[in-house]
């Protein structure tokens, strides 16, 4: 868990704006696309759009190749697995006090001692 | 983007409707795991405030009571200590029904988006302000906390 755990503070920065999510839906449904083209679906500047990207390339869940004079940009799920992982642990976290708080009323105990 | 916004989990008790709501409705019962010895709880104006030595203090505010139907509650899980506002804290909601004899409770925690907007406003604040380069400060908080519930 800690080491996933810091990879993921870059990444929950960069889902934190809507913009950079709906530029990231944009790419995993195209694969690979170039700045211009994903400036093309949002209502924001291509340079806009670039500084976008540089932060989820920042926080690696985009990576950039160039096809000539074209840098394409893809999708890289590793770490969007590892903030994927945070919510999984926290609804973890709350089976434990479930089965605690279960535990507690059936045993018609109140739960500060278990 | 909502499946990164809220959580839900489910659990059948064999317990009566009454005996689980009066559980449930306890502000921050959830806080802390299974060791209680050193759990303390208090009233301070309209919060409860929990204390688990190992984790922090967490003021609890109470959202709603429906008698043994439904309990909301908000806290600043990543933020011991912070009074439970709409950007630093996520809304814990439980539902029961009955069951087969016993107990269903539902809980639903959500929030999560809107917490991480706020954090990232917050870092990008004591960023203008030239105290702070960068993002990493108030997120850590995600990690503090990932690292809190792996314990």
């Amino acid at each position: 868990m800690s080491a996933a755990s810091t990879d993921i503070t870059p990444v929950f920065f960069a889902l934190a704006d809507p913009t950079r999510r709906h530029l990231l839906d944009l790419l995993a449904e195209s694969g690979f696309a170039s700045a211009t083209a994903l400036a093309a679906h949002v209502p924001i500047s291509r340079q806009a759009v670039l500084k976008h990207l540089r932060v989820l390339e920042d926080a690696a869940v985009v990576g950039h190749e160039r096809a000539g004079r074209e840098v394409r940009y893809h999708v890289r799920p590793e770490p969007l697995t590892a903030s994927a992982r945070w919510l999984t642990d926290r609804a973890n976290a709350w089976d434990r006090r479930l089965a605690a708080l279960k535990r507690a009323a059936e045993a018609g105990s109140p739960p500060r001692a278990m | 983007m909502s499946e990164t916004d809220r959580i839900e989990r489910e659990i059948a008790i064999a317990a009566p409707l009454a005996r689980v709501w009066q559980l449930v409705a306890e502000p921050g019962w959830w806080i802390g795991d299974d060791n209680r010895s050193a759990w303390r709880r208090w009233r301070e104006g309209d919060l409860d405030i929990v204390e688990e030595p190992r984790i922090g203090r967490f003021p609890v505010r109470t959202v709603a009571l429906e008698p043994q139907h439904h309990a909301s509650f908000r806290w600043a899980f990543a933020y011991p200590g912070e009074r439970p506002d709409d950007e630093n804290s996520s809304l814990v909601e439980f539902w029961l029904r009955e069951h087969e004899g016993g107990t269903l409770v539902r809980v639903v925690e959500s929030g999560f988006d809107a917490l991480r907007a706020a954090a990232a406003k917050r870092d990008q604040t004591i960023d203008q302000a030239g105290n702070v380069k960068g993002w990493g400060i108030e997120l850590d908080f995600l990690k503090a906390d990932a690292e809190r519930i792996a314990s």
